[in-house]
């Protein structure tokens, strides 16, 4: 039997689409797309196990990235690296259905989930998380999970001065107006939730 | 441009095309950009801008920068007014106001100057001497002494501004801008390094912005600007101007403030005030520069006393004639430099007055061809004058400087230019645990051996000529590369002109002749003087942190950066010891004061802690709730109704619930998704009850204990499938067992197959319960709920109002309940359908009140009970400790301690009365009349009112409480003075065979 129940964002009421902060000439130092109907699956498993890795990626149709930090992507969808035996996967098709040897969350509706793009999103991020995020440091196609104004964030760089954020729902208001306030100074933009 | 008398015509870097106007004690005054405070005053020929901190006495502009001890102002005004800001540090800007401090009525009348006439009374340790006694009265004493010794005035209203933290981390920081920082940041920066360079001014140069010199046959400055404009080309480089490093921690973690918009009448376009920068370096140089000390004579504090190097500022950088004639009084060489440049600036220089009896013949020369005559072997041994010095008196100084001889002589002058030698700037090198080391040629501390990755170059490093700093800068900038993995170019240092060594005479304070009266002052800030060492010495106050405890010195928003040198030489030569067997006190962070809105930064007001909401929360609080914190939670108390106040609300929804039916949010408690091949081992371990035959479909109530045998949580566990677990915990400890249970499945247990994580934001909470649950509940589901499909403490996956849930039948009201879990999202349709639904069945909501009304009419336990102190058998839970596997806790819960006699166990209690509340949080005592200390026989852990009862009703931990039930004691709070008759009874207060919650 499928969801017949309306569903309701995290930031219902809270966020509106607009230009705020300082007036840049240049453009908005950030824009933030909340993205919604994402399918997010938290994956944990052993890789010693002969199955395991295999059937994932046969699920998925990409390998599990094995070193800390790292990503795998391909049209639609990521993979992050979390732990030496668990991954997010997050993907804009359907949920992979994935067999008994992954013990398998979804956690897409746990999550909010925001796209940051634009030239500040580095310093604004570096206003709240201790972690360096110099392109030299924290490139394109990583991934961590850590601190960003005192709330546990998974954050992925999926392309240049582009971070998705992933935040545990029950925070996603306070850390809402976190982000908000620290892109102030730099002037923000948000666009309808996509 | 009218008024500023004192101001060169040309000269120095302010822009005299754009003239500001600011107020200084209500009169206005007109200043250039480019000026400070400082140098706008005096350009306006005020001198006494301020009353010192004991007696009152007058004070003027000492210093140029971050020394100054005595220009103390109030900045700004209302909300956004700031006290004690060094008037030398405050870059004008037009509209500014800042007005003097710590004088009443006013600067020039000053009523506290009568404690500069009583100052026989006043003298080290005043305090502390007349203050002792009664004890009782120092909060009255305390308070007037902070109106008579008090600095400015703290802002009454809320900071209207935004301040930021920020994170940042690089290959090489160089704090100070000055011609060795800058070399180093060129150096480190060509070779590709992330570098930081911060200084504190507007403007790089550092000392080159004061003190003309050239670099390969150009203006200094000219280097300084190509360099400075080449680092803010590099990509690689961060360039921070009005950036202090202020603080120096472990790990090269130095902290910068940034003040962004402390140089304008507001901050713009959304910017903070200030930006506190948190940089973790792989390697630091400090090229923080050296501070030039003072000479101590008799009314060395008198408007008109500055340092030499601050005249000379004042001169080149600010066209402004800090006096019209002036001596200088010198002890080295780099006051030469300084009298020459206050002469080109138009100020007559009376004679330079050294102590030393033969300096370098360069410095003569230099004197002569200016003009300036020099006393040598002499030294100024008082200043006169009243609200501004108007002369000195001269003596010779006898071979060994231990006293002054022959004629007096008194020379007219409104301006004392002096130099006791210069200190360099060891202050974050002393933060970074690095050792010093006495330099007898320098009578200074210089660094010596570092603790961290640092070194320092330039005048920190006590290398005062420039080709010395430039050349040290390089050195630093390519050894720090290099050490963080770059290869840096090597780099010929420039040629430059060359200042003479400084070469001082150490003269740490000029003696006072027998026929002269006067305080000699070290500390300006603390009205600390030279004969105040004395005395804390006579009175056994040796070591130097008891002086500076004894005497304040070098305490303040100064730092004592002007003093403390001569403090602690002045007490080693009372001890007869060299300079560096007494020591140096403590340098601590922060380097210059930081506003407390900069440490907060974004986590001010609501922002104090993270906050958590349901799904839910934005209905609770449409629907009129108040809510209360749970951890980080926002939890909705009760819903009231037409007026009901809170406690009328939560009464009426609890009655409610037992009689018919109601909604609850329970989103807060932690889940936990455990899954693997060994789960239920896992669990087995973990709980003090057995999982091993929990069948698929079934909840259990589990109690885990620590490892020392006290109980840690509790919960229920339900098998969804069978390898796979749902764990619940309570509110406040569901990071706590997250934790604990990942580090048994890490590293006590890596051989057991079991994953989890904390699913509590992937499910909402909403629990239903009373007599018409079910009958709610088949009016939103098309499953089958009967008893049959689902008993107690069974559990389905199904639909509730069109969304996927799971179903537990668990009761945590003992009243027929069901918890239904779904997806956040779904969650507020879910929510109203069953209040559509239950109309019929007069369905309501109910708060967090309401609920632990439910709990405690059962007995059941939270927090207050689950107090890091009761075991499970304290708290009824004996027989469900399984003898039949280990667990957790379960070799120390067998601690004879936590066993036998005297153990406080749960019990409840009942008002003997009737009527009255029992005391939160009250002993249970047997007799309020007996002697004390009364035996404390146990504590009240919860209580409420309970209107399903009609009386108010608690539970308590009482010692031997089983067998105690029956008995009549007291529950005494001394905090509220209220004492309660109780009765002891079994902790179920409703339905103890538990029917209710199986019907």
């Amino acid at each position: 039997m499928a969801d017949t129940s309306p569903m309701q964002s995290a930031l219902n009421g809270i966020a509106q689409p607009g230009d705020f902060g300082a007036d840049q000439p240049a453009g908005p130092g950030v824009t933030i797309t909340e993205r919604q109907g994402l399918q997010i699956l938290h994956v944990a498993g052993d890789i010693r196990d002969a199955e395991f890795p295999s059937q994932v990626r046969h699920a998925i149709g990409l390998p599990l990235p094995m070193s800390a930090g790292e990503t795998r992507a391909s049209q639609g969808t990521r993979v992050l690296w979390l732990g030496p035996d668990r991954w997010l996967v997050a993907t804009e098709d359907a949920l992979p259905a994935l067999s008994d040897a992954a013990a398998v969350n979804d956690v897409g509706q746990g999550r909010l989930v925001l796209r940051l793009t634009g030239p500040r999103v580095r310093d604004i991020l570096a206003k709240g998380c201790p972690l360096d995020l110099h392109a030299s440091a924290f490139p394109t196609g990583h991934c961590a999970e850590s601190l960003i104004g005192h709330i546990g964030v998974t954050i992925d760089c999926t392309a240049d001065e582009t971070f998705d954020l992933y935040v545990n729902r029950s925070y996603a208001a306070f850390f809402w107006e976190w982000l908000t306030r620290a892109a102030m100074e730099y002037g923000y933009r948000v666009l309808p939730a996509g | 441009m009218t008024g500023q008398a004192f101001r060169n015509a040309d000269g120095g870097g302010i822009d005299r095309t754009k003239p500001l106007t600011f107020t200084f004690d209500g009169k206005s005054y007109q200043g250039h950009c480019g000026d400070t405070l400082a140098s706008a005053l005096l350009a306006n020929g005020v001198r006494l801008v301020g009353r010192s901190f004991k007696y009152h006495r007058p004070r003027g502009i000492f210093g140029a920068g971050v020394e100054e001890p005595n220009a103390l102002v109030q900045l700004r005004q209302g909300a956004r007014t700031e006290p004690n800001i060094p008037a030398t540090r405050i870059e004008l800007y037009d509209g500014l106001v800042a007005t003097s401090q710590n004088r009443w009525p006013s600067l020039k009348f000053d009523i506290g100057a009568i404690n500069a006439v009583l100052h026989k009374l006043f003298p080290a340790g005043f305090y502390y001497k007349t203050f002792m006694w009664p004890a009782k009265l120092w909060p009255m004493y305390e308070h007037f002494i902070r109106h008579i010794a008090g600095m400015g005035k703290t802002p009454t209203e809320p900071d209207p501004d935004d301040y930021a933290h920020r994170f940042a981390h690089c290959d090489v920081l160089v704090c100070g801008g000055g011609p060795a920082g800058l070399a180093t940041a060129l150096v480190a920066g060509r070779s590709g390094a992330r570098v930081v360079l911060c200084d504190e001014n507007d403007t790089f140069g550092g000392a080159l912005r004061s003190q003309p010199q050239t670099i390969d046959s150009r203006p200094a400055m000219d280097w300084v600007r190509d360099t400075a404009t080449e680092l803010g080309r590099l990509e690689n480089v961060t360039v921070l101007n009005r950036t202090t490093a202020t603080a120096y921690y472990d790990h090269n973690m130095v902290v910068l403030d940034e003040r962004v918009a402390d140089h304008k009448i507001a901050p713009e376009n959304h910017e903070p005030r200030h930006r506190l920068w948190q940089v973790r370096a792989q390697e630091v140089v400090l090229t923080t520069g050296a501070i030039e000390r003072p000479l101590i004579f008799a009314g060395n504090d008198r408007p008109g006393v500055m340092l030499a190097s601050a005249a000379q500022t004042y001169a080149n950088q600010f066209g402004v004639r800090a006096g019209e004639r002036t001596v200088v009084f010198t002890n080295n060489s780099s006051a030469y430099a300084a009298a020459v440049d206050l002469q080109a600036a138009g100020i007559e220089i009376q004679a330079i007055i050294d102590a030393r009896n033969e300096p370098p013949a360069g410095d003569l020369t230099r004197a002569k061809d200016a003009g300036i005559g020099v006393l040598t072997g002499h030294a100024v041994v008082a200043a006169l004058g009243n609200h501004a010095v108007n002369s000195v008196t001269v003596m010779a100084l006898n071979e060994d400087g231990a006293d002054v001889t022959g004629e007096p002589h008194d020379i007219l002058c409104d301006l004392v230019a002096v130099s006791g030698g210069w200190s360099p700037s060891v202050h974050l090198f002393s933060q970074s645990r690095g050792k010093l080391r006495y330099d007898d040629d320098l009578t200074a501390f210089v660094p010596d051996r570092s603790f961290q990755r640092e070194r320092s170059a330039g005048a920190a490093n006590g290398s005062f000529d420039l080709s010395e700093c430039l050349s040290e800068g390089f050195t630093a900038g390519a050894k720090a590369a290099s050490q963080a993995g770059f290869e840096a170019a090597a780099m010929a240092a420039p040629t430059c002109g060359t200042e003479p060594e400084l070469r001082p005479r150490a003269l740490w304070a000029v003696p006072l002749p027998d026929f002269l009266h006067g305080k000699r002052f070290l500390d300006l800030q603390n009205d600390v003087t030279a004969d105040d060492v004395g005395l804390a010495y006579r009175e056994g106050y040796r070591s130097v942190e008891h002086l500076k405890r004894y005497t304040t010195l070098g305490m303040g928003t100064d730092q004592g950066r002007t003093s403390n040198v001569n403090g602690l030489a002045l007490m080693a030569g009372r001890r007869c010891e060299a300079i560096p067997a007494v020591g140096t006190t403590t340098f601590r962070q922060p380097f210059t004061p930081i506003p407390m809105g900069a440490i907060a930064g974004a986590d001010s007001h609501d922002h104090v802690s993270p906050t958590r909401l349901s799904p839910l929360y934005q209905w609770h609080k449409d629907h009129g709730a108040p809510f209360t914190t749970a951890g980080y939670w926002m939890r909705a108390q009760a819903y009231p109704q037409g007026g009901e106040t809170l406690e009328e609300a939560y009464l009426r929804e609890a009655k409610h619930v037992r009689e018919k039916v109601g909604i609850v949010d329970v989103s807060t408690l932690g889940k936990i998704d455990l899954q693997g091949k060994d789960a239920a081992e896992f669990l087995n371990r973990v709980y003090i009850n057995g999982f091993a035959k929990l069948a698929v479909g079934k909840c259990r109530y589990g109690v885990m204990l620590r490892d020392d045998g006290i109980v840690f949580d509790d919960g229920t566990v339900t098998r969804i499938a069978e390898h796979r677990f749902l764990i619940t915990t309570t509110t406040l400890h569901a990071g706590a067992v997250m934790t604990h249970l990942e580090y048994l499945a890490q590293v006590e247990w890596p051989e057991l197959d079991v994953r989890m994580i904390s699913v509590t934001d992937d499910w909402t909470g909403i629990a239903l319960a009373g007599p018409r649950a079910r009958a709610v509940l088949e009016c939103v589901t098309e499953g089958d709920v009967s008893d049959v499909a689902l008993p107690f403490m069974g559990f389905q996956e199904t639909h509730i109002a069109g969304a996927a849930a799971r179903l537990y039948r668990i009761s945590f009201s003992g009243e027929q309940a069901y918890e239904i879990n779904m997806a956040p999202g779904h969650a507020l349709a879910v929510w109203e359908a069953l209040l559509e639904a239950g109309a019929a069945d007069d369905i309501i909501p109910y708060g967090s009140e309401a609920m632990n009304i439910l709990r405690i009419e059962k007995g059941h336990v939270v927090g207050g009970e689950l107090n890091g102190r009761t075991t499970a058998a304290d708290l009824g839970f004996g027989k469900m400790m399984s003898s039949q596997k280990p667990f957790v806790g379960h070799v120390l819960a067998g601690r004879e301690g936590l066993n036998g006699e005297g153990r406080q166990q749960l019990v409840g209690l009942i008002p003997v009365n009737g009527r009255s509340r029992i005391p939160r949080g009250a002993q249970i005592i047997a007799d309020t009349g007996a002697k004390t200390p009364i035996p404390r026989l146990g504590e009240v852990t919860s209580q409420c009112m309970s209107p399903n009862l009609g009386h108010p009703i608690g539970l308590g931990i009482l010692a031997n409480g089983r067998a105690r039930i029956g008995d009549t004691l007291q529950a005494h709070s001394p905090l509220t003075k209220q004492s309660v008759a109780v009765t002891v009874t079994d902790p179920i207060f409703i339905d103890p065979a538990g029917e209710r919650l199986r019907g």
